[in-house]
């Protein structure tokens, strides 16, 4: 019927217009065919990295919902408010547990289909379907990339943060922590049920390595470039967080002066029973995210150049969905090493100076900015935060404010 | 905090945080067989933290049945009947694990121990038998411990 029905009107349009018009309409529409396509590619910037989604047609505001909240203001809100599947141009993010039960499904298929194989064949078929070249090839260039990042941001401190040794010495420890995927299949022998599981950790092991390994249901349920370069971004920085270089037997003072602040913040939770880099203690989860974000915000420029609106804050809120809470009333997230969902979204990711440049909030330097963004804040509601309204974002060369003379 | 004191701390994190991270949740649980049914039937419980999540397993022994549960932090991955003869064999692994590890509990805690950001607990529970419980830190007994995940999920997974 609905088929009917269009080849009915199609037909009417042909009949009813005349030559030129006709001509007319032909030429829009194929100008707006190739113009959607030119909007669906990813940038340049972001070939490299972009799959079967990222190619699928993405007008901005399209695959998801607009915000009901202004992301100058309620940046938590904005990114946790949809609980299913967030597009952004190069990838989307799922809920957690749809990637996991993904990978379940393909492990299941396997031990229906070979019920005489042992747990090792199952594995190794497993880690065939889910760890393909595609995947690792991805996830080895947004290492690649985000190492890239870190190195810059650490080049680029002057030297009054930082001397050159100390520089050297953070770089190496970036480079020496590699990106491990299960190939073969053996080098995930002590920790192969991470095939099903959807984290990205990083490991010292107990004769010094520096590592980072990928659960396989990452592979589903992240497929967003910036979900990837935020969460690479916060394992890759605890190879150089103040709990690592501590017990490498380090010192640097610039470290010292973050860590101060991010406490003044309250971005680390000073309270009863915390031992530094021990119990209670979120100072190296604290200093992953901040470092992190800087990395994300690096990304979240490049492709603003070229992407706004829907698909910018999608490609946000892609990087940090999955710190939100749970979607489950009596749930209570584990603060005991990371600070709460609420502090690390709206004020170690919202309150970075880029990122509020980017989603065209006002910053320290600059008034808020007629983005199509701040634009969709609802009507009525009282403007973002002016600066002096905002504390100064935490840097290396943090000076405590004395008090008393 | 002393090593004491931190492992009371870390054994009460997981009698709520196995089932729900806060005790006003725990009437809530989907299951807790190892604290539900003390004493009457036979049940495994791991938990373990991986990375940002906290993951638990349960098999129970429900009359003839031998019933599988995956969870990650409070949500059900997955709920399968377990062949029995599979179980009985993982049951054995568990006992002589938890067993073993009972008889070390009493050797000094190391640095590492009261540090540990990977800390996982193991419930045991089997007729006429008080419930058996022990905890440690996944990265000091990699091996040991990790293939008895290993072993527990496959038995989950590859079960309908």
């Amino acid at each position: 019927m609905h088929l009917f029905r269009y080849l009915y009107l199609r037909r009417s349009v042909f009949f009813t217009i005349g030559g030129s018009t006709l001509l007319a309409w032909i030429v829009l529409t194929a100008w707006t065919i190739f113009h959607n396509h030119q909007l669906s590619q990813p940038s340049r910037n972001f070939a490299a990295i972009s799959d079967a989604t990222a190619k699928a047609r993405f007008p901005a505001g399209v695959a998801s919902p607009a915000p009901i909240e202004d992301p100058c203001r309620h940046l938590y809100r904005t990114v946790c408010s949809n609980t299913g599947v967030t597009r952004d141009p190069t990838g989307l993010v799922r809920p957690d547990i749809d990637g996991e039960k993904m990978a379940i499904k393909i492990y299941e298929d396997i031990t229906r289909q070979h019920p005489d194989w042992s747990s090792d064949q199952i594995n190794e078929e497993v880690v065939k379907q889910i760890y393909t070249p595609a995947h690792i090839d991805r996830i080895e260039s947004a290492h690649h990339w985000v190492r890239n990042a870190m190195e810059k941001i650490i080049d680029s401190q002057p030297d009054s943060v930082f001397n050159a040794a100390e520089k050297a010495t953070l770089k190496a420890r970036l480079d020496r922590t590699e990106i491990q995927v299960p190939i073969p299949v053996s080098a995930y022998e002590d920790e192969s049920y991470l095939f099903t599981k959807n984290d990205i950790f990083y490991e010292r092991t107990l004769d010094g390595r520096t590592r980072l390994r990928i659960g396989g249901a990452y592979f589903f349920t992240a497929r967003s470039w910036f979900n990837q370069v935020f969460t690479l971004g916060h394992e890759l920085a605890h190879s150089i967080d103040p709990c690592e270089i501590r017990s490498a037997h380090l010192s640097i003072p610039a470290y010292d002066r973050l860590a101060a602040c991010l406490m003044d913040q309250g971005l680390v939770d000073v309270r009863r029973g915390r031992s530094e880099c021990g119990e209670k203690d979120q100072l190296s989860e604290t200093f992953a995210d901040w470092f992190a974000v800087q990395v994300t915000a690096e990304a979240l420029r490049g492709f603003s150049l070229e992407f706004q609106g829907q698909a910018l804050l999608n490609a946000t809120t892609n990087a940090v969905r999955d710190l939100c809470e749970q979607n489950d009333p009596d749930y209570v997230e584990d603060t005991e090493f990371h600070p709460s969902p609420r502090v690390r979204i709206n004020r170690i990711f919202g309150r970075n100076p880029e990122i509020r440049e980017i989603l065209g909030c006002a910053t320290d330097s600059s008034p808020p900015t007629a983005s199509p963004l701040t634009l969709r804040a609802p009507a009525g509601a009282p403007p973002s935060p002016v600066p002096s309204q905002l504390k100064p974002y935490c840097t290396f060369n943090y000076q405590p404010q004395r008090s008393g003379i | 905090m002393n090593p004491q004191s931190a492992r009371i701390a870390f054994a009460l994190m997981f009698l709520t945080a196995g089932c729900a991270s806060a005790p006003t949740a725990v009437t809530k649980c989907p299951t807790d067989p190892a604290v539900q049914k003390a004493g009457s039937e036979t049940s495994i419980e791991v938990s373990y933290f991986l990375g940002h999540s906290r993951r638990r397993f349960l098999l129970s022994a429900h009359d003839s049945q031998i019933l599988g549960e995956s969870y990650v932090d409070r949500a059900l991955l997955k709920k399968v009947t377990v062949d029995p003869a599979h179980f009985q064999s993982y049951l054995a692994k568990i006992s002589d694990y938890v067993d073993q590890k009972r008889n070390l509990a009493s050797a000094p805690t190391t640095q590492a121990e009261r540090e540990c950001r990977a800390p996982f607990k193991i419930a045991l529970q089997q007729p006429g038998h008080e419930l058996r419980t022990v905890e440690g830190c996944r990265q000091d007994e990699p091996s040991s411990f990790n293939r008895l995940v290993d072993e527990g999920e496959f038995l989950i997974y590859s079960s309908k």
